[in-house]
Protein backbone atom coordinates (compact mmCIF):
# COMPACT_ATOMS: atom_id res chain seq x y z
CA UNK A 1 0.00 0.00 0.00
CA UNK A 2 1.49 3.35 -1.01
CA UNK A 3 0.99 6.74 0.65
CA UNK A 4 -1.96 7.60 -1.57
CA UNK A 5 -3.73 4.39 -0.69
CA UNK A 6 -2.96 4.82 3.00
CA UNK A 7 -4.43 8.29 3.01
CA UNK A 8 -7.44 7.07 1.08
CA UNK A 9 -7.97 4.26 3.57
CA UNK A 10 -7.87 6.72 6.44
CA UNK A 11 -10.50 8.79 4.69
CA UNK A 12 -12.95 5.93 4.23
CA UNK A 13 -14.97 6.60 7.40
CA UNK A 14 -15.56 10.20 6.37
CA UNK A 15 -16.36 9.26 2.80
CA UNK A 16 -18.90 6.80 4.15
CA UNK A 17 -20.47 9.50 6.31
CA UNK A 18 -20.68 11.90 3.40
CA UNK A 19 -22.21 9.19 1.22
CA UNK A 20 -24.72 8.35 3.91
CA UNK A 21 -25.89 11.94 3.89
CA UNK A 22 -26.47 11.73 0.14
CA UNK A 23 -27.88 8.26 -0.37
CA UNK A 24 -31.05 6.52 0.62
CA UNK A 25 -29.47 3.73 2.60
CA UNK A 26 -26.19 2.35 3.85
CA UNK A 27 -25.69 -0.12 1.04
CA UNK A 28 -26.21 2.48 -1.62
CA UNK A 29 -23.88 4.79 0.29
CA UNK A 30 -21.08 2.23 0.41
CA UNK A 31 -21.56 1.51 -3.25
CA UNK A 32 -21.09 5.19 -3.93
CA UNK A 33 -17.89 5.21 -1.87
CA UNK A 34 -16.65 2.22 -3.80
CA UNK A 35 -17.41 3.84 -7.14
CA UNK A 36 -15.56 6.97 -6.02
CA UNK A 37 -12.57 4.98 -4.80
CA UNK A 38 -12.38 3.24 -8.15
CA UNK A 39 -12.53 6.60 -9.92
CA UNK A 40 -9.81 7.89 -7.64
CA UNK A 41 -7.51 5.01 -8.49
CA UNK A 42 -8.02 5.55 -12.18
CA UNK A 43 -7.43 9.28 -11.90
CA UNK A 44 -4.83 9.34 -9.17
CA UNK A 45 -2.30 11.06 -11.39
CA UNK A 46 -4.67 14.03 -11.45
CA UNK A 47 -4.39 14.47 -7.70
CA UNK A 48 -1.56 16.75 -6.58
CA UNK A 49 0.17 15.48 -3.46
CA UNK A 50 0.14 18.14 -0.80
CA UNK A 51 -3.38 19.24 -1.69
CA UNK A 52 -6.35 18.00 0.23
CA UNK A 53 -7.33 14.49 -0.66
CA UNK A 54 -10.64 14.78 1.15
CA UNK A 55 -11.81 17.67 -1.03
CA UNK A 56 -10.71 15.85 -4.16
CA UNK A 57 -12.55 12.71 -3.07
CA UNK A 58 -15.68 14.69 -2.23
CA UNK A 59 -15.64 16.08 -5.76
CA UNK A 60 -15.30 12.58 -7.23
CA UNK A 61 -18.14 11.38 -5.03
CA UNK A 62 -20.31 14.30 -6.06
CA UNK A 63 -19.71 13.49 -9.72
CA UNK A 64 -20.39 9.80 -9.23
CA UNK A 65 -23.52 10.58 -7.29
CA UNK A 66 -24.83 13.00 -9.90
CA UNK A 67 -24.10 10.56 -12.73
CA UNK A 68 -25.94 7.95 -10.77
CA UNK A 69 -28.99 10.03 -9.96
CA UNK A 70 -29.25 10.91 -13.62
CA UNK A 71 -29.11 7.33 -14.72
CA UNK A 72 -31.18 5.92 -11.90
CA UNK A 73 -34.54 6.88 -13.29
CA UNK A 74 -33.64 5.31 -16.61
CA UNK A 75 -32.38 2.11 -15.11
CA UNK A 76 -34.65 1.57 -12.19
CA UNK A 77 -37.21 -0.24 -14.30
CA UNK A 78 -34.79 -3.05 -14.94
CA UNK A 79 -34.27 -3.83 -11.33
CA UNK A 80 -37.66 -3.00 -9.95
CA UNK A 81 -39.10 -5.96 -8.09
CA UNK A 82 -41.78 -7.82 -9.95
CA UNK A 83 -44.14 -7.35 -7.02
CA UNK A 84 -44.47 -3.93 -5.55
CA UNK A 85 -43.01 -3.16 -2.20
CA UNK A 86 -39.94 -5.39 -1.99
CA UNK A 87 -37.04 -3.15 -2.68
CA UNK A 88 -37.38 0.15 -0.95
CA UNK A 89 -34.96 0.87 1.82
CA UNK A 90 -37.76 1.45 4.28
CA UNK A 91 -39.04 -2.04 3.67
CA UNK A 92 -35.77 -3.65 4.54
CA UNK A 93 -35.83 -2.63 8.15
CA UNK A 94 -38.40 -4.88 9.71
CA UNK A 95 -37.06 -4.20 13.18
CA UNK A 96 -37.46 -0.47 12.84
CA UNK A 97 -33.90 0.20 13.88
CA UNK A 98 -33.77 3.22 11.68
CA UNK A 99 -36.80 4.88 13.19
CA UNK A 100 -34.72 7.37 15.09
CA UNK A 101 -32.94 8.40 11.96
CA UNK A 102 -35.85 8.47 9.62
CA UNK A 103 -36.88 12.03 10.35
CA UNK A 104 -33.41 13.27 9.50
CA UNK A 105 -33.13 10.97 6.50
CA UNK A 106 -36.53 11.90 5.20
CA UNK A 107 -35.75 15.55 5.56
CA UNK A 108 -32.43 15.15 3.76
CA UNK A 109 -34.02 13.09 1.02
CA UNK A 110 -36.59 15.81 0.43
CA UNK A 111 -33.92 18.35 -0.47
CA UNK A 112 -33.07 19.02 -4.10
CA UNK A 113 -29.74 17.38 -4.98
CA UNK A 114 -27.82 20.66 -5.08
CA UNK A 115 -29.00 21.64 -1.61
CA UNK A 116 -28.34 18.19 -0.22
CA UNK A 117 -24.75 18.35 -1.46
CA UNK A 118 -24.24 21.74 0.15
CA UNK A 119 -25.74 20.60 3.44
CA UNK A 120 -23.75 17.36 3.45
CA UNK A 121 -20.46 19.15 2.85
CA UNK A 122 -20.89 22.04 5.27
CA UNK A 123 -23.21 20.80 7.99
CA UNK A 124 -22.24 17.13 8.02
CA UNK A 125 -18.62 17.17 6.87
CA UNK A 126 -17.77 20.50 8.43
CA UNK A 127 -16.17 22.08 5.37
CA UNK A 128 -16.02 25.85 5.26
CA UNK A 129 -18.23 27.61 2.73
CA UNK A 130 -15.19 28.28 0.57
CA UNK A 131 -14.03 24.66 0.67
CA UNK A 132 -17.47 23.36 -0.13
CA UNK A 133 -17.84 25.77 -3.03
CA UNK A 134 -14.55 24.53 -4.41
CA UNK A 135 -15.59 20.89 -4.08
CA UNK A 136 -18.79 21.64 -5.96
CA UNK A 137 -17.00 23.91 -8.44
CA UNK A 138 -19.48 26.72 -7.84
CA UNK A 139 -19.08 30.32 -6.65
CA UNK A 140 -19.24 30.76 -2.91
CA UNK A 141 -22.35 32.93 -3.21
CA UNK A 142 -24.15 30.12 -4.98
CA UNK A 143 -23.07 27.68 -2.32
CA UNK A 144 -24.31 30.00 0.39
CA UNK A 145 -27.73 30.42 -1.14
CA UNK A 146 -28.13 26.67 -1.66
CA UNK A 147 -27.09 26.08 1.89
CA UNK A 148 -29.46 28.67 3.28
CA UNK A 149 -32.37 27.20 1.38
CA UNK A 150 -31.44 23.67 2.38
CA UNK A 151 -31.04 24.70 5.98
CA UNK A 152 -34.42 26.37 6.05
CA UNK A 153 -36.13 23.35 4.54
CA UNK A 154 -34.44 21.02 7.01
CA UNK A 155 -35.19 23.24 9.98
CA UNK A 156 -38.84 23.33 9.02
CA UNK A 157 -39.09 19.58 8.78
CA UNK A 158 -37.08 18.82 11.86
CA UNK A 159 -38.71 21.38 14.08
CA UNK A 160 -39.29 20.05 17.56
CA UNK A 161 -36.65 17.34 17.42
CA UNK A 162 -33.94 17.26 20.04
CA UNK A 163 -31.35 18.57 20.58
CA UNK B 1 -14.63 28.99 12.37
CA UNK B 2 -15.17 32.54 11.28
CA UNK B 3 -17.99 32.08 8.80
CA UNK B 4 -20.52 34.75 9.66
CA UNK B 5 -23.25 32.20 9.05
CA UNK B 6 -21.96 30.22 12.02
CA UNK B 7 -23.36 32.86 14.31
CA UNK B 8 -26.73 31.60 13.25
CA UNK B 9 -27.99 29.50 16.11
CA UNK B 10 -30.24 27.62 13.72
CA UNK B 11 -27.27 26.31 11.84
CA UNK B 12 -25.55 25.14 15.02
CA UNK B 13 -28.64 23.30 16.14
CA UNK B 14 -29.10 21.71 12.75
CA UNK B 15 -25.46 20.70 12.74
CA UNK B 16 -25.94 18.99 16.09
CA UNK B 17 -28.99 17.13 14.82
CA UNK B 18 -27.17 15.96 11.73
CA UNK B 19 -24.09 15.03 13.72
CA UNK B 20 -26.17 12.90 16.07
CA UNK B 21 -27.47 11.05 13.07
CA UNK B 22 -24.45 10.80 10.79
CA UNK B 23 -21.39 10.87 13.04
CA UNK B 24 -21.88 7.31 14.32
CA UNK B 25 -20.96 6.21 10.80
CA UNK B 26 -17.39 7.22 11.66
CA UNK B 27 -17.31 4.61 14.40
CA UNK B 28 -18.58 1.78 12.23
CA UNK B 29 -16.03 -0.65 10.94
CA UNK B 30 -15.36 0.00 7.28
CA UNK B 31 -16.63 -2.84 5.08
CA UNK B 32 -13.87 -5.04 3.80
CA UNK B 33 -14.91 -4.48 0.21
CA UNK B 34 -14.08 -0.78 0.53
CA UNK B 35 -10.69 -1.46 2.06
CA UNK B 36 -10.07 -3.94 -0.71
CA UNK B 37 -11.13 -1.44 -3.36
CA UNK B 38 -8.42 0.97 -2.22
CA UNK B 39 -5.61 -1.52 -2.80
CA UNK B 40 -7.13 -3.16 -5.87
CA UNK B 41 -5.64 -2.36 -9.23
CA UNK B 42 -7.72 0.25 -11.01
CA UNK B 43 -10.67 -1.64 -12.40
CA UNK B 44 -10.44 -2.30 -16.11
CA UNK B 45 -13.17 -1.68 -18.56
CA UNK B 46 -15.22 -4.82 -19.07
CA UNK B 47 -12.97 -7.82 -18.71
CA UNK B 48 -13.81 -11.42 -19.37
CA UNK B 49 -13.46 -13.75 -16.47
CA UNK B 50 -15.28 -15.68 -13.83
CA UNK B 51 -17.21 -13.97 -11.14
CA UNK B 52 -18.53 -10.50 -10.70
CA UNK B 53 -16.82 -7.59 -12.36
CA UNK B 54 -17.63 -3.96 -12.17
CA UNK B 55 -16.39 -2.58 -15.45
CA UNK B 56 -15.02 0.91 -15.34
CA UNK B 57 -17.68 2.23 -17.63
CA UNK B 58 -20.23 0.95 -15.22
CA UNK B 59 -18.52 2.30 -12.16
CA UNK B 60 -18.39 5.59 -13.93
CA UNK B 61 -21.95 5.98 -14.95
CA UNK B 62 -23.91 3.18 -13.46
CA UNK B 63 -22.61 2.75 -9.97
CA UNK B 64 -26.00 3.03 -8.53
CA UNK B 65 -27.88 1.17 -11.17
CA UNK B 66 -26.03 -1.81 -9.87
CA UNK B 67 -26.78 -0.74 -6.42
CA UNK B 68 -30.38 -0.63 -7.22
CA UNK B 69 -30.03 -4.16 -8.46
CA UNK B 70 -28.31 -5.18 -5.31
CA UNK B 71 -30.70 -3.21 -3.21
CA UNK B 72 -33.47 -5.31 -4.60
CA UNK B 73 -31.50 -8.44 -3.94
CA UNK B 74 -32.04 -7.81 -0.31
CA UNK B 75 -29.15 -7.78 2.05
CA UNK B 76 -25.75 -7.90 0.48
CA UNK B 77 -22.60 -9.08 2.15
CA UNK B 78 -19.81 -6.65 2.80
CA UNK B 79 -17.64 -7.87 -0.02
CA UNK B 80 -18.77 -8.29 -3.56
CA UNK B 81 -19.60 -11.93 -3.98
CA UNK B 82 -22.36 -13.56 -5.91
CA UNK B 83 -25.02 -11.06 -6.69
CA UNK B 84 -28.10 -12.68 -8.06
CA UNK B 85 -30.57 -11.18 -10.46
CA UNK B 86 -33.81 -10.15 -8.88
CA UNK B 87 -37.07 -8.51 -9.74
CA UNK B 88 -37.88 -7.85 -13.34
CA UNK B 89 -34.50 -9.06 -14.54
CA UNK B 90 -34.83 -12.40 -12.76
CA UNK B 91 -38.24 -12.78 -14.28
CA UNK B 92 -36.92 -12.16 -17.78
CA UNK B 93 -34.07 -14.62 -17.29
CA UNK B 94 -36.38 -17.29 -15.97
CA UNK B 95 -39.27 -16.91 -18.40
CA UNK B 96 -38.13 -14.86 -21.38
CA UNK B 97 -37.54 -16.50 -24.73
CA UNK B 98 -35.19 -15.10 -27.33
CA UNK B 99 -37.44 -16.72 -29.90
CA UNK B 100 -40.49 -14.85 -28.60
CA UNK B 101 -39.27 -11.50 -27.31
CA UNK B 102 -41.62 -9.40 -25.25
CA UNK B 103 -41.07 -5.78 -26.29
CA UNK B 104 -42.53 -4.56 -23.02
CA UNK B 105 -40.15 -6.54 -20.83
CA UNK B 106 -37.43 -4.75 -18.86
CA UNK B 107 -34.77 -6.71 -20.73
CA UNK B 108 -34.45 -9.05 -23.67
CA UNK B 109 -32.78 -12.42 -23.57
CA UNK B 110 -30.06 -12.94 -26.15
CA UNK B 111 -28.13 -16.19 -26.19
CA UNK B 112 -28.82 -19.18 -23.99
CA UNK B 113 -26.21 -21.89 -23.70
CA UNK B 114 -24.90 -24.67 -21.51
CA UNK B 115 -21.56 -24.68 -19.75
CA UNK B 116 -19.17 -27.60 -19.57
CA UNK B 117 -20.64 -28.36 -16.16
CA UNK B 118 -24.09 -28.67 -17.70
CA UNK B 119 -25.57 -25.49 -16.21
CA UNK B 120 -27.45 -22.89 -18.21
CA UNK B 121 -26.34 -19.33 -18.83
CA UNK B 122 -28.16 -16.57 -20.66
CA UNK B 123 -27.19 -13.15 -21.95
CA UNK B 124 -29.57 -10.25 -21.67
CA UNK B 125 -29.82 -6.74 -23.03
CA UNK B 126 -31.66 -3.97 -21.27
CA UNK B 127 -32.66 -0.64 -22.59
CA UNK B 128 -30.00 2.03 -22.97
CA UNK B 129 -27.06 -0.19 -23.60
CA UNK B 130 -26.79 -2.32 -20.49
CA UNK B 131 -26.17 -5.96 -21.18
CA UNK B 132 -25.00 -8.89 -19.17
CA UNK B 133 -24.59 -12.56 -18.61
CA UNK B 134 -26.25 -14.61 -15.88
CA UNK B 135 -25.95 -18.29 -15.06
CA UNK B 136 -28.56 -20.41 -13.38
CA UNK B 137 -27.51 -21.68 -9.99
CA UNK B 138 -29.59 -23.37 -7.32
CA UNK B 139 -30.20 -20.04 -5.59
CA UNK B 140 -31.15 -18.18 -8.73
CA UNK B 141 -29.63 -16.40 -11.71
CA UNK B 142 -26.16 -15.33 -10.75
CA UNK B 143 -24.91 -12.26 -12.60
CA UNK B 144 -21.56 -13.13 -14.10
CA UNK B 145 -20.96 -9.96 -16.00
CA UNK B 146 -22.61 -6.66 -16.74
CA UNK B 147 -21.36 -4.44 -19.51
CA UNK B 148 -22.39 -0.96 -20.39
CA UNK B 149 -21.87 0.08 -23.94
CA UNK B 150 -22.65 -0.70 -27.52
CA UNK B 151 -21.65 -3.84 -29.29
CA UNK B 152 -18.15 -3.53 -30.67
CA UNK B 153 -15.00 -5.36 -31.50
CA UNK B 154 -14.33 -8.59 -33.32
CA UNK B 155 -17.05 -11.11 -33.68
CA UNK B 156 -16.57 -14.34 -31.79
CA UNK B 157 -18.02 -17.61 -32.90
CA UNK B 158 -21.41 -17.32 -31.31
CA UNK B 159 -22.46 -14.00 -32.72
CA UNK B 160 -25.91 -14.22 -34.23
CA UNK B 161 -27.90 -11.63 -36.07
CA UNK B 162 -30.17 -11.23 -33.07
CA UNK B 163 -27.46 -10.77 -30.49
CA UNK B 164 -25.80 -7.41 -30.74
CA UNK B 165 -23.73 -7.94 -27.62
CA UNK B 166 -20.57 -6.14 -26.56
CA UNK B 167 -17.36 -7.94 -27.36
CA UNK B 168 -16.31 -8.65 -23.75
CA UNK B 169 -19.62 -10.31 -23.14
CA UNK B 170 -19.36 -12.43 -26.24
CA UNK B 171 -15.83 -13.39 -25.26
CA UNK B 172 -17.15 -14.58 -21.92
CA UNK B 173 -19.87 -16.55 -23.71
CA UNK B 174 -17.22 -18.14 -25.88
CA UNK B 175 -15.22 -19.00 -22.81
CA UNK B 176 -18.06 -20.57 -20.86
CA UNK B 177 -20.14 -22.26 -23.52
CA UNK B 178 -19.55 -25.92 -24.17
CA UNK B 179 -21.44 -25.97 -27.44
CA UNK B 180 -23.52 -23.84 -29.71
CA UNK B 181 -26.27 -21.72 -28.21
CA UNK B 182 -29.67 -23.26 -27.69
CA UNK B 183 -32.07 -23.09 -30.57
CA UNK B 184 -35.68 -22.08 -30.07
CA UNK B 185 -36.96 -25.52 -29.17
CA UNK B 186 -34.05 -26.25 -26.83
CA UNK B 187 -34.61 -22.88 -25.18
CA UNK B 188 -38.30 -23.58 -24.65
CA UNK B 189 -37.55 -27.06 -23.29
CA UNK B 190 -34.97 -25.71 -20.86
CA UNK B 191 -37.42 -23.08 -19.66
CA UNK B 192 -40.09 -25.71 -19.15
CA UNK B 193 -37.71 -27.63 -16.91
CA UNK B 194 -36.87 -24.48 -14.95
CA UNK B 195 -33.30 -24.31 -16.26
CA UNK B 196 -32.17 -27.22 -14.11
Amino acid sequence: MDAFQRELTELLPRLRRFARALCRDATEADDLVQAAVERALRKRDQWRPGTRLDSWMFTLMKNAWIDETRSRSRRIALFRPAEEGGGRAEDRDPLGTRLVGTAVERAMASLPDEQRLAVALVLVEGLSYGEAAEVLRIPEGTLTSRLVRGRQALAQQLEGLAP
Amino acid sequence: MSDPQMRDGGEARLKALLAAHYDPVLEESVPERLRAAVVAPAPPLARAGAGWRMPAAMAASLAAGVLIGWGVLGERPASLPDPYASGALAQVLQSGLASAPDPNAAAQVGLSFRTAQGGYCRTFTAKDGLSGLACREPKGWRLRMIVLGPASGPEPAYRTAASALPAPLLAEVDRLASGPPLDASQEAAARAKGWT
